[in-house]
């Protein structure tokens, strides 16, 4: 398609220069300056990355003596290999396959605990009459005015009181607590037309066959979309995994990149290649799918906020 | 048999607005009434609470011989086809007809009948295996009746089914939906804003107005004889002239621009009143005589099968309706207002005097 | 609301009580219990504290270290949050115009918003490295000494940086869906009434599109405030010493580095309040952006 567009572009683009050459040019102009922005954009958002891939590939000495590197070593490999299997950490106890798992526990537990607890929260506010609707809503919605960073000291006591520190559960339920997911489900439901739910009344369903007969199967995109956020937010979390988990058994990825941090600090030739891998695994799950899902994600992004 | 009977019916909303005073409405068995009137007269709030899906404030309703007032919606033996259709996106035609017998717990091969049953009378065999979003508008439709039909409810309830279609496909259906219900021989009732609706779909039509039932009468009694200058001017297109005018005692209206205006009937108001005329028994003459008056043609709207003459009678706009045949010679014309096709309404109360 | 709703004596409380339970106990117990402590002064080992008012907040705001770092603060939010979002203006008005490759660029530039603020606080320190850093090595060519971790301009220059890129691709994803939103129609009227490119976009399309800078303005508020923390934290290396830091890392700081509760939770308490601001302007603006849709 593309081909046959192109070239039906040039001819027209020929024909018209030759018909009016003064009037074609500053066209054509904004059209490469366009295009030009976009690359710069483009490899300004790229650059860094692939800067941090290729160096992933060199061994630590070739990266200590000649800076990053922009072509593709022999040492990719290992440095993957070093990153993924051998335990690293003070205490030897983890390695970059474990981290992986924690950073996919805490991704998908998150996302969809949120997606289960949100939409249950959702369709109780919009779709039942019921004493101290109001004062659930509020109570919800308020949490949508702090986020976790401003609240995170008492958080942690109390996470430590409950001896629910190292464990997944104190890893994951925490960062539930904000109505953002309850938000979402309750602008879309609220979308839905009212008239579905008085035909499924009269259809003789009641609110437990409206909501598997009706309202899930019309939430699907709503939920893959909701998905993709709150998975890329959950396997993205720093601060509260920093907290929450000094048992290096428990690290995630991201949370991982600190202590990644303590070693380039203590050694003599920092182990450049081996963190740019563990940078790079880091992000590969959360951007395919970001990329893979994009249309989704977009949607899910731009209509939640509305 | 099913009769409803609307006895005393009442709703007000938590805020307190009232949207429908105390309503009364026998409905006999077979018949297809039609609740109309202008948006928030109150109308869908009756069908509603008749679906069962608002909240009676006070009064009853009774679908046969039951109170319904308490019963779910479900529980009420009614099928409803609502102005978008609702029909489920995420369902086949045949699931959308069968969803509600599964829910009462039919058998699959009784689903299956009722439901090619169904789509045989309304023609959509070849769609029930097609999603709603791949159908028309008025296939949308038919599903949807197709749906109400399926469940062989004792009270049909029409919630604006063809404002969505276009006027040829609307006209259609219209006969469709009557032919349809003579056919099944289910009491309906039938919510519109459209008077034209109303006129040629209903044995009987309730007029509704902010809340309150001003006239409930066949199609001709509405038009020929409305109780109020409301349902004067509602019902009917294009619309009842009016004119004001003051009631002299005598048998005759006096009324400003035009002169006195005979009636035939005596009046037991004195005073203001208003005089209204529908546009095609005003007649159109060459000379003055008892009750015309000299007017001015501003427009002459062809029709086809007619004209509409507008003019002004003073500053309220007049309209007539002409045939044809109708000579018009524009530089003498007089409309007569024959004294027995004159409507009198009192001009404080609106009621028909 | 809706017109027709379930009634249930049972259901909606069921329905309601994960959600209402995580959210009393890791919310509404912690902010209270930061906004009691802030009244408090505990010593250093949490077995006693006393209430001391005000205290907590009038120590805070009198200390020069707060004052200095609450006016970092300030500048590295509106550098942030001015950059990304003139940037991303810029590259989606643009990727809103091209026909060709308009799919390809979106991609290329929105993807990056899956990358975690200290993954891309990594990616930058080494970018910014004083020993192996390209860019670093390009400053000195330019005979910019450039000393990450050492000077403290510097060492802002990269957190800002680092900030901006890691917030472009989601300043694009809504400036590219809002610009997508203005109808054709319009478009094409205004290029019947204008004919100057610029013009028309200053005088049609950004006024159209002020609703969404209105509500990105405040995310990116929000996000400099307090997702920066993970580039922060890894561009300093977990050890601030004399570099600049933000409210939120200072409140990190204090609280479990210090283990001055009473002081951070009184930060915790001030920067409640500017968020609850925040967020009062953001939810009247989504209220008028549900309005216009």
């Amino acid at each position: 398609m593309s081909t046959t567009d192109m070239s039906l572009d040039n001819a027209s683009s020929t024909t018209a220069a030759k018909v009016s050459p003064a009037r074609k040019r500053p066209f054509k102009w904004s059209v490469v300056s366009d295009h030009l922005i976009l690359i710069i954009g483009s490899l300004f958002m790229l650059m860094p990355v692939v800067a941090a891939f290729l160096t992933s590939s060199h061994d630590n000495a070739t990266v200590h003596s000649g800076g990053l590197q922009m072509s593709i070593g022999d040492e990719l490999a290992a440095n993957y290999y070093n990153a993924m299997l051998v335990p690293g950490g003070f205490t030897k106890s983890v390695d970059g396959m474990r981290m992986l798992g924690n950073s996919f526990i805490l991704g998908i537990g998150f996302a969809v605990g949120k997606i289960i607890i949100s939409m249950l929260a959702a369709y109780a506010i919009v779709y039942f009459r019921f004493r101290f609707a109001t004062l659930a809503f509020w109570l919800i919605f308020t949490t949508l005015l702090l986020p976790l960073e401003v609240r995170i000291l008492p958080s942690y006591e109390i996470v430590q009181s409950l001896g629910l520190l190292n464990t997944y559960t104190g890893l994951i339920v925490p960062l539930i607590a904000s109505a953002t997911g309850t938000f979402f489900f309750r602008q879309f439901f609220k979308s839905i037309p009212d008239e579905l739910i008085e035909a499924a009344r009269i259809d003789g369903a009641g609110p437990v066959k409206f909501f598997f007969d009706i309202l899930i199967p019309l939430s699907k995109t709503m939920i893959a979309a909701i998905f993709i956020i709150m998975f890329v937010f959950g396997w993205n979390q720093y601060l509260w995994p920093t907290m929450m988990t000094t048992d290096e058994r428990f690290f995630t990825l991201v949370r991982g990149i600190s202590q990644i941090m303590q070693v380039f600090i203590g050694s003599q030739i920092p182990d450049y290649g081996e963190a740019m891998a563990l940078a790079i695994i880091a992000m590969l799950p959360p951007v395919l799918i970001v990329v893979f899902f994009q249309r989704w994600f977009v949607k899910g992004l731009v209509e939640s906020d509305k | 048999m099913t009769k409803v009977v609307i006895d005393k019916v009442r709703k007000v909303y938590p805020n307190g607005t009232e949207a429908l005073s105390p309503s009364s409405l026998d409905i006999a068995h077979g018949e297809f009434i039609v609740l109309v009137g202008p948006s928030g007269c109150g109308k869908s709030t009756l069908l509603r609470m008749i679906a069962g899906l608002e909240e009676i404030t006070d009064g009853t309703i009774s679908i046969g011989d039951r109170v319904v007032n308490d019963l779910d919606p479900a529980e009420r033996d009614i099928a409803m086809v609502f102005q978008n259709y609702a029909l489920y996106p995420h369902m086949s035609v045949y699931q959308n007809m069968a969803y509600g017998l599964k829910n009462r717990g039919r058998s699959k091969p009784d689903i299956e009948t009722a439901v090619s049953k169904a789509a045989k009378l309304l023609h959509i065999e070849e769609f029930l295996h097609r999603r709603p979003s791949q159908l028309s508008g008025g296939q949308r439709q038919r599903v949807a009746m197709g749906r109400a039909i399926v469940r062989d409810p004792s009270l049909f309830l029409f919630d604006e089914p063809l404002s969505n279609l276009d006027a040829k496909l609307r006209n259609q259906m219209r006969i469709e939906i009557r032919k349809l219900q003579r056919e099944l021989d289910v009491t309906s009732i039938y919510v519109t804003h459209d008077q034209i609706e109303a006129m040629t779909m209903a044995d009987k039509i309730a007029v509704l107005n902010t809340g309150r039932i001003e006239q409930i009468g066949t199609p001709s009694e509405i038009y020929h004889k409305p109780a109020s200058i409301f349902v004067a001017s509602f019902m009917g297109a294009p619309p009842m002239n009016i004119l004001d005018g003051k009631y002299n005692g005598n048998g005759g209206v006096e009324v400003a621009d035009l002169g006195q205006l005979t009636i035939d009937h005596a009046l037991k108001t004195t005073g203001k009143v208003q005089v209204g005329i529908r546009p095609e028994n005003v007649e159109i003459r060459t000379e003055a005589s008892q009750n015309t008056v000299a007017i001015k043609i501003d427009f002459l709207e062809e029709l086809g099968a007619g004209r509409l003459l507008h003019t002004m009678i003073g500053s309220t706009p007049f309209i007539a309706h002409l045939d044809n045949e109708h000579p018009i010679d524009s530089d003498n014309i007089f409309a007569h207002l024959p004294p027995q096709a004159l409507h009198l309404f009192d001009a404080e109360t609106g009621q028909r005097v | 609301m809706k017109k027709s709703q379930f009634r249930s004596p049972l259901y909606p409380y069921l329905l309601l009580l994960p959600q209402l339970s995580i959210v009393v106990i890791f919310f509404y117990w912690p902010a209270a219990e930061a906004i009691r402590s802030s009244f408090y002064l505990e010593d250093p080992f949490g077995f006693s504290s006393t209430f001391v008012g005000l205290d907590n907040f009038k120590d805070m705001v009198l200390r020069s270290d707060y004052v200095a770092t609450a006016r970092f603060t300030v500048i590295f939010s509106v550098l942030v949050t001015f950059f990304s979002l003139a940037t991303a203006l810029l590259l989606a008005v643009t990727a809103d115009r091209v026909l060709r490759g308009a799919s390809t660029y979106k991609t290329l530039l929105m993807w990056v918003y899956a990358i975690a603020p200290p993954v891309a606080g990594l990616i930058g320190i080494m970018l910014f490295d004083n020993l192996v850093g390209p860019i670093t090595e390009f400053f000195r060519t330019i005979g910019w000494d450039f000393k990450l971790g050492v000077n403290r301009f510097d060492t802002a220059f990269a957190m800002i940086t680092i900030s901006i890129w890691k917030q472009i691709p989601v300043n694009f994803i809504f400036f590219l869906s809002g610009l997508q939103g203005i109808p054709k129609s319009v478009q094409e009227a205004a290029s019947i009434d204008c004919k100057s490119t610029l013009r028309r976009f200053w005088t049609i399309t950004f006024p159209l599109l002020a609703p969404t800078g209105f509500f990105l303005l405040i995310i990116n508020i929000t996000y400099s405030l307090f997702d920066t923390f993970g580039v922060i934290d890894v561009v300093l290396k977990g050890e601030p010493g004399n570099n600049p830091v933000t409210l939120v890392y200072k409140v990190f700081l204090d609280g479990f580095r210090g283990n001055d509760l009473g002081g951070s939770s009184a930060q915790s308490v001030i920067l409640m309040v500017l968020v609850l601001i925040l967020t009062v302007f953001q939810f009247r603006m989504i209220e008028r952006r549900v309005h216009y849709s």
